[in-house]
């Protein structure tokens, strides 16, 4: 799967951006993989905690906020272009530079 | 000593029986015996008036003679005649200084004992006296005989009456623990238990329907309560969404963000979660999750929560563990095993303060899944730890902490749920709750 210089390859398990590979947790991992099925599209808070944690609720602390910006530090970190995108109120949207 | 009240009631009852067999028996031996005297005596009189008659028509030889034959017969009284000076004529009673009238002689038996005899004596106009008496033994033999029968009933009285005594506290016990027995499991949260009713409508019986009539309409209170509150929450849940709705849409066409609006919708996102929280925990006590039922790997839930919080938890300096070494399955509904611990994991991020570390431990112990989550924050003081479960309720220095005061009480709704067992334990430092599953509850 691609996303403008974003790779991802589910058989190996293994990310890159720009040619640079990125360390991810499992977690991290689907969450991206989440993102990019999604290209384009706004996910929302409840739509991650359903799919990737199996959470059919809404806890009161931010999970979804913390493990996003983690996953945000390590695939935008250091590049002119962000794809992962905040929708405030709605949730997250990851896609193409302008 | 008797630690019930028909223990109590039928050794009372005993005592009295036994003491009324006593002074039966005391009466009838003296009535007995006074009658008997009575008997004797006029027995005595007319025989030594018919002696005294023989003396009138025979003289004094027929008299002894008489006497001589009458005192040889067996089974008859003892007779004696004796002379003007003491000396014996005929006859086994001698007396040198009996005076006339009754009188007590000893009397040697064949055996050689001294035997008590009563005796009349008469003075005939020779100066002989004639002697007419009885012995006192069959008055003794029937003293023994009614002092006999009587200790047997008193024997009786008291077998009857312990044993009596111990079948009615027995049922009557039983009965009685029957009654607080369901007390108790009413006391336990089974709200639903009655008191068996045995249907001979007896004075316990209609004490059982009075209770069972007091509990219906406790549980109907309690139902109309929970009614009410649910009612409320569901029924203010759509007015207030609508408003959260338009609150967005004001937000979204204003240019640039409104501090003022961005807060009410926060304040609103709270309410809405707090009303959710409590028609959450209704539908759990509902029961109805219960079809959802499965074999659950408690220790996979673990794993997944542990691993979503811990960035959170690392955020805010504390440690979140899991020490979950083997799979821990047990019967229940996993989307609300998740969520027990999810609130179990965020009440101890919340409370256990800055650099606390958080332990998550699932183990089999024998044959029950044993899950504990221990902080080494402050912890609470003992006598509200189990309010903590109540709905609402907040320590007071969380008071100022976000937080509806429902989570745990959603926690205990999924553990009765599950028919498991929680329990806050003191940590020291800290707080540990351990939630128990026992396998027959599943």
């Amino acid at each position: 799967m691609n996303v403008a210089d974003l790779r991802l390859d589910l058989l190996k398990r293994a990310v890159t951006r720009g040619g640079a590979r990125i360390e991810l947790q499992p977690r991290e991992f689907q969450l991206l993989e989440y993102l990019m099925r999604h290209a384009g599209r706004v996910v929302t808070r409840t739509m991650l905690l359903e799919s990737i944690w199996d959470f059919h609720f809404d806890p009161k602390t931010n999970i979804v906020e913390t493990h996003m910006s983690r996953l945000r530090g390590k695939v935008d970190r250091g590049h002119a272009h962000e794809l992962i995108h905040t929708v405030r109120g709605a949730g997250y949207v990851l896609r193409e530079p302008d | 000593m008797f630690r019930s009240t028909s223990q109590r009631l039928s050794a009372l009852y005993t005592a009295a029986f036994a003491l009324s067999v006593v002074v039966l028996g005391a009466i009838t031996v003296l009535t007995t015996r006074h009658a008997l005297a009575v008997q004797v005596d006029a027995r005595i009189r007319s025989e030594s008036a018919a002696l005294a008659q023989e003396y009138a028509t025979e003289g004094l030889d027929g008299v002894a003679q008489a006497v001589s034959e009458r005192d040889r017969t067996p089974g008859a009284l003892d007779y004696g005649l004796v002379g003007p000076h003491g000396e014996a004529v005929a006859g086994r009673l001698a007396a040198t200084r009996t005076t006339s009238g009754w009188s007590v002689l000893k009397l040697r038996e064949g055996d050689g004992n001294l035997e008590p005899i009563r005796v009349l004596s008469v003075n005939l106009p020779s100066g002989h006296r004639l002697l007419v008496g009885d012995d006192l033994e069959h008055v003794d033999a029937l003293d023994s005989t009614v002092l006999q029968a009587f200790a047997w009933a008193f024997a009786g009285v008291v077998i009857l009456g312990v044993a009596g005594g111990f079948a009615l506290s027995r049922g009557v016990g039983r009965r009685l623990a029957a009654i607080s027995g369901t007390a108790e499991a009413i006391i336990d949260g089974d709200l639903a238990r009655r008191v068996p009713v045995r249907g001979s409508s007896d004075d316990l019986d209609r004490l059982a329907l009075t209770i069972n009539r007091m509990l219906d309409r406790i549980a109907a209170l309690m139902e109309s309560l929970r009614q009410v509150s649910n009612d409320v929450a569901h029924d203010l849940r759509t007015p207030l969404t609508r408003l959260r709705q338009k609150l967005e849409g004001s937000l979204a066409g204003a240019e640039g963000s409104d501090p003022a609006i961005e807060g009410a919708l926060g304040d609103l996102d709270a309410i809405l979660e707090t009303f959710a929280a409590l028609l959450r925990i209704a539908q759990i006590e509902g029961g109805a999750r219960r079809a959802a039922f499965r074999p659950t790997d408690l220790a996979a839930v673990g794993r997944t929560v542990v691993e979503a919080f811990a960035p959170s938890a690392e955020d805010a300096a504390q440690s979140l563990s899991l020490d979950a070494p083997a799979p821990a399955i047990v019967e229940g509904d996993p989307e609300l095993l998740t969520q027990m611990l999810v609130n179990l994991v965020e009440n101890a991020l919340r409370h256990a303060g800055v650099g606390a570390s958080i332990r998550v431990e699932i183990r089999h112990t024998g044959d029950e899944v044993v899950l504990l989550v221990v902080d080494d924050g402050p912890g609470v003081p003992d006598p509200e730890r189990d309010k903590l479960f109540d709905r609402f309720y907040r320590l007071e220095r969380s008071r100022s902490t976000p937080g509806s005061g429902l989570g745990l009480a959603l926690v205990a709704a999924v553990v009765r749920l599950h028919q498991a067992d929680i329990r806050l334990i003191d940590a020291d430092p800290g707080l540990a709750a351990q939630v128990r599953f026992s396998p027959a509850a599943g």
